[in-house]
């Protein structure tokens, strides 16, 4: 008896959940890019790249089919896109295990880009995670040209390669957790990763190994994909590029150390023709901003520690201080003026700053409204900025001397 | 049925009365000191006339000049000691001093190690029965009872179930006097009680239950002999079904004895104030109370030196977990949560599954009790064709139905894990409770998939805490929390554990001498 007292409460939980939102793992088509173009009207142009499952695993189903399905169609917004997609796709959609969104040069530069993305964040299926890449073309074609030769999967191509920026620093990390806290507050630019499958105005001749914006580079490979550089947004409106260099430069002034040990090369300060590589990592920055009614007087000094790892030119810098010191005084010349310029552009041209120094700044407001009302973005149009660069020699290499020839 | 069950307990009644018939005769009756006249009663008691193994044996002892008769059960005696001990004295001695005749006889002749008077026919049937050997004399309303017990039972073995690397090779054996002894042997205490309880209404039995006097809760010690006590049945033959008479929930899941066949590990729990029960004819004993910790801890643990031992408690804890949850989570994730998962797993368990005519529970459900088909077969096949089982159970499970189509290659893979890790349990009452368990989590999984389980796991916990074992909480000293050396999920080095879990006992807790007092 006492026991069927209990089943009817055992039975309660069943009634009251139940196996609704159950869905098979395999009944689900796994979209790994979307890619958003300007479509007609008020509509945008969605593309889907969808995992076909049986390629790049394991099985022993031998399966003669692509490794991906790609379609584009229009639609009023991006999740509703996701039943449109069933008058052919058979399985249902799920964005759960998509790695990047891919968007048009086009569109970012129109008013509804940053409407659509923070609409698609109240959607179960969207993972704040996902890498948001500017394209310099059609989004679609992005993705139709876009053939890794190594990743079946083009879901892992889009996680590695956007995994990278940490390294390189040749692109900034836009997830779109990062881009909805950032624009939350909206006293700066934000960065974005900038890519092309198309080649255009290739450079030959360039300063340094980031001297350039994605499609500059003149690159023989199967896949034509070229990742470098930044998207500038301001107010979730794409305004303009910066260079690889200029990204690595802003990615360096921020408050806090973002990127680290990412390789570099340089003019050798005593042979002209010749470059020196060296690995660069840094320290916090020291940020001093004093406020006054009119502008922000802002000093930076950037700490950076130098692992030199070849000197092509072959002159003594390891054990003849005299030329350390040049090199040093070069450097942190160099740098500075690298920098001067790049602060030059964001205060004429893009009139906003990527370098997260708002958040310094918001600290010697006592109350939030007080810097909001201050208006930090137009302020640092007119801001007094100086910079410094702290450089410091940890080593240089596994060779001490190098061999005389 | 229902009439062969009736024919059976009419067949049963028909025989009953006789039994008593038979009880009535011999109550409370005493020696007449007719010599002739007492053994008839007894051959009557024994059916000496079908009995094959009940012997008289006359001898006469000619140092007193009397006749005497021995009286006792084959198979139960020491032949050996029977015939040096007392035959040959009795027979051989010539002289001997003394009135009384039963004490002259048992100070002066027998070399039997035990010897003594009894009068009562009931309690000399009970010595006959426990195989002792009786001698009635002529002319005298005495009767001595020499013990002479010996049954066979096997040579003391290595564990067969709770092996360890390090230390005891030994294992308890089917002889509650050996099992005691070598209890004795590891703990040499003077405190160290064995009380016998004897239990049954018709054939006794006796229980030995042990535990140190001054360390052990009296209460404990009182509810496991009152349990005891109380068990209306006719017969106990071994721990096993002692358990089942004495533990607290029948009906529960959650073992609150401890079975064991080390005598260390018994020894251990002794000393830590626990009580232990053993039974003639059980190569094991029952530890009382048992709490998680105990079931979950194996010998092994406190032997291997703190850093390995507690790698292993580690292990064994992961294991637990999995045997547990892993096909409920994987069910789980595969019909609710597949954002859960790594990109590429959720892709190939979903490539895997395309080609699958199942829904996934069928497939876990399908698996589980393939799993469990072995595992039973494995326990009740005839050693001798032992091999077929691993043959047909990799085959068929492992190989045949991933080709077929049947199971997904990654869910033989989590069927495997789990059965290797339920092994890992050492309790094989906890490892049931585990087994059964799981198929309870994979169906809440099904239908609510991870709010399920975990509401299912918060409910778990919730009755563990609930438990009591012989009243102490079956999560001390967790949960509640008592004082104690922290022995639960990991262990401290030996020279930390100073005091004895306080939910066992508070009596004496020290394990060491302190420098403060």
């Amino acid at each position: 008896m006492k026991l069927l007292k209990f089943i009817p409460i055992l039975l309660i939980p069943f009634l009251l959940t139940g196996c609704w939102d159950e869905i098979q793992i395999e009944e689900y088509a796994y979209v790994s890019v979307i890619g958003i173009d300007k479509g007609t009207d008020d509509k945008i142009s969605v593309t889907f790249q969808i995992i076909n499952p049986q390629i790049g695993t394991a099985t022993s189903i031998e399966a003669n089919e692509p490794p991906s399905d790609i379609l584009t169609f229009l639609s009023p917004d991006l999740v509703s896109a996701r039943d449109l997609s069933s008058i052919s796709i058979a399985r249902r959609l799920t964005f759960s295990h998509t790695n990047a969104i891919v968007v048009s040069e086009e569109f970012a530069k129109t008013d509804r880009f940053f409407p659509l993305l923070e609409a698609t964040q109240r959607d179960v299926d969207m993972r704040r995670e996902f890498s948001i890449i500017i394209c310099k073309e059609k989004a679609y074609e992005f993705i139709r040209n876009n053939k890794p030769p190594f990743d079946t999967r083009t879901s892992k191509y889009y996680d590695f390669l956007t995994s990278k920026w940490k390294e390189t620093g040749l692109v900034p990390l836009s997830t779109l957790h990062k881009v909805s806290q950032k624009t939350l507050d909206d006293t700066g630019l934000l960065l974005m990763a900038y890519a092309t499958t198309k080649k255009e105005d290739v450079k030959t001749n360039f300063d340094s190994e980031g001297d350039f914006i994605a499609g500059q580079i003149d690159k023989t490979d199967d896949n034509p994909i070229q990742m470098i550089g930044a998207g500038v947004l301001k107010k979730g409106k794409m305004i303009g590029v910066l260079t690889g260099d200029e990204t690595r430069l802003s990615l360096m002034l921020r408050p806090h150390v973002v990127t680290n040990n990412m390789l570099a090369t340089f003019p050798d300060p005593l042979a002209e023709d010749f470059k020196i590589s060296a690995k660069v990592s840094k320290r916090s920055n020291k940020i001093d901003i004093k406020i006054t009614d009119d502008y922000p007087i802002i000093d930076v000094t950037v700490p950076i520690i130098l692992s030199i790892t070849a000197i092509p030119s072959q002159i003594d810098y390891v054990e003849n201080m005299e030329n350390q010191k040049t090199l040093i005084n070069y450097l942190e010349k160099r740098l500075e003026e690298k920098t001067m310029k790049l602060v030059k552009k964001t205060q004429k041209e893009f009139e906003g700053e990527p370098f997260f120094w708002s958040y310094v700044a918001r600290q010697k407001f006592w109350l939030y409204e007080d810097f909001k009302n201050y208006n930090w973005m137009e302020k640092y149009k007119n801001a007094k900025i100086t910079i410094k660069y702290d450089v410091k020699i940890e080593d240089f290499g596994k060779h001490r001397i190098d061999l005389k020839i | 049925m229902p009439t062969s069950y009736r024919k059976l307990t009419k067949k049963n009644s028909s025989l009953s009365p006789s039994f008593k018939k038979n009880d009535q005769n011999i109550n409370k009756e005493k020696l007449t000191g007719d010599l002739s006249k007492d053994l008839e009663t007894l051959e009557n008691i024994f059916f000496s006339s079908k009995n094959h193994d009940f012997i008289i044996r006359p001898v006469y002892i000619s140092a007193l000049n009397i006749k005497g008769t021995l009286v006792y059960l084959s198979g139960c005696v020491c032949v050996n000691t029977l015939t040096k001990d007392i035959i040959e004295p009795l027979i051989n001695t010539i002289q001997t001093s003394g009135n009384d005749i039963i004490s002259s006889i048992i100070n002066n002749i027998i070399t039997n190690k035990n010897a003594k008077k009894i009068t009562d026919i009931p309690l000399i049937t009970k010595a006959i029965i426990q195989g002792n050997t009786i001698l009635l004399l002529e002319n005298c309303k005495e009767a001595i009872c020499f013990s002479t017990q010996e049954f066979e039972h096997r040579a003391i073995e290595k564990p067969v179930i709770e092996n360890t690397i390090k230390d005891s090779k030994e294992a308890f054996v089917e002889s509650a006097e050996v099992n005691r002894s070598l209890i004795r042997k590891y703990l040499k205490c003077e405190n160290l009680i064995s009380e016998s309880i004897e239990v049954g209404e018709k054939y006794k039995n006796t229980i030995y239950v042990m535990y140190i006097e001054g360390i052990a809760d009296p209460d404990v010690v009182n509810d496991v002999k009152n349990r005891i006590k109380n068990i209306p049945f006719d017969t106990i033959l071994n721990v096993s079904l002692l358990e089942q008479y004495i533990e607290n929930r029948s009906y529960s899941l959650v073992p609150t004895l401890l079975y064991t066949e080390r005598p260390d590990r018994a020894t251990f729990f002794l000393s830590e104030g626990h009580v232990i029960l053993i039974i003639d004819g059980s190569p094991s004993c029952l530890i009382a109370p048992a709490t998680f910790w105990a079931l979950f801890h194996a010998a092994e643990d406190q032997y291997q030196r703190m850093p390995y031992g507690n790698f292993i408690r580690i292990i064994r804890l992961i294991a637990f977990l999995i045997a547990l949850l892993l096909p409920a989570l994987y069910v789980a994730i595969t019909s609710y949560h597949s954002e859960m998962i790594p990109s590429d797993l959720a892709v190939s368990i979903a490539s895997a599954r395309e080609v699958l005519p199942f829904p996934n529970i069928i497939e876990v459900i399908l698996m589980e009790i393939s799993f469990e088909l072995i595992r039973e077969a494995g326990v009740r096949v005839p050693t001798t064709i032992g091999p077929t089982i691993g043959i047909v159970g990799a085959l068929i499970l492992g190989q045949a139905a991933v080709d077929a189509n049947i199971v997904s290659p990654i869910l033989v893979i989590i069927v495997a894990l789990t059965g290797l890790s339920s092994f890992a349990i050492p309790d094989s009452s906890l490892n049931y409770a585990v087994r059964m368990m799981r198929f309870v989590f994979i169906l809440v999984g099904i239908s609510m998939g991870f709010l399920g389980i975990a509401i299912a796991l918060i409910v778990s916990i919730t009755y563990l805490v609930n438990v009591t074992t012989f009243g102490i909480p079956f999560l001390s000293p967790i949960a509640p929390n008592y004082p104690s050396s922290h022995d639960t999920f990991t262990r401290g080095s030996l020279l930390k554990q100073k005091i004895k879990p306080f939910n066992i006992s508070t009596l004496n807790p020290l394990k060491r001498k302190t420098r403060r007092k």
